[in-house]
């Protein structure tokens, strides 16, 4: 396994996340829309506590953290 | 009975997210990162935990306006002044306990039984998210075991470069200030 398939493998899951975005946008399709779902996962508050915290640290790693390349 | 609540704590699944992040930063050999973690677990241990009980139980409604200004600053700020120094650090340092207070509310009631559309949709990005992951987890430890973060690149070493210059970061500012306002879901229906 080299550089190619690592990258190839998140480009993969990016363009899966995409599609899956962009079909459930109507009301028609039978998969409920991301703002949906957070909606409904957003409910608990241990929940809403978990993906702020995931959420803060995305922005601290690259706005204040110095990454090793 | 307190130590039924100490074991809901640890029984939560985002307990146990945080907890195997934290173990990976130990294996990374960055204390940083192991510290964030160690703390994130503990705040999901203490909200899952309920051991606060209903402290901090009401939602705060936040004024539209003075947020969106606010934010729109907030992001100036972040994108003219260089990245990695001090005042970026004070300014999100300074966002993680706004964010919690905000996220820090009392569930209001059970939920619904989710409907098929809803758990279609559950499931679909759950498998995403977890595929991503583990695909990033792998490439982090073959990284640290071939000594080379450029021949097993994790998102951040993709991701990093295209921050060096002023778009690109400040692409990134709007997007990530955009996600969290999102999914605190500040402008969704009151």
């Amino acid at each position: 396994m080299n550089t190619a398939w690592i990258v190839g493998g998140y480009s993969f899951f990016v363009l899966l996340g995409l599609a899956l975005w962009l079909y459930s946008r109507s009301k028609k399709t039978p998969v409920a829309s991301v703002g949906e779902l957070i909606d409904r996962i957003m409910h608990h508050r241990t929940t809403r506590v978990a993906i702020m915290l995931a959420w803060w640290w995305v922005g601290f790693h690259f706005l204040v953290n110095v990454i090793g390349r | 009975m307190q130590t039924n609540k100490w074991l809901a704590g640890f029984r939560n699944p985002w307990f146990w997210v945080f907890a195997i992040t934290t173990a990976l930063q130990v294996f990374r050999g960055s204390p940083k990162d192991t510290i964030i973690f160690s703390l994130c677990a503990f705040a999901v241990w203490i909200s899952a935990s309920g051991l606060l009980g209903n402290r901090f139980g009401t939602k705060i409604e936040v004024n539209r306006a003075w947020t969106f200004w606010g934010v729109v600053l907030f992001a100036i700020a972040l994108t003219v002044i260089d990245r990695h120094g001090y005042i970026h650090g004070v300014l999100v340092l300074a966002v993680l306990p706004v964010v919690l207070r905000l996220a820090w509310y009392s569930d209001t009631g059970p939920k619904d039984k989710p409907d098929p559309r809803m758990s279609r949709s559950r499931t679909l990005w759950t498998i995403l998210c977890l595929g991503i992951t583990a695909w990033e987890f792998m490439a982090n430890i073959l990284g640290q075991f071939a000594g080379s973060l450029q021949i097993y690149p994790t998102i951040s070493v993709l991701i990093d470069p295209l921050l060096d210059n002023k778009y690109g970061q400040a692409v990134f500012v709007i997007l990530w200030l955009a996600i969290g306002i999102g999914f605190l879901r500040i402008w969704g229906k009151k």
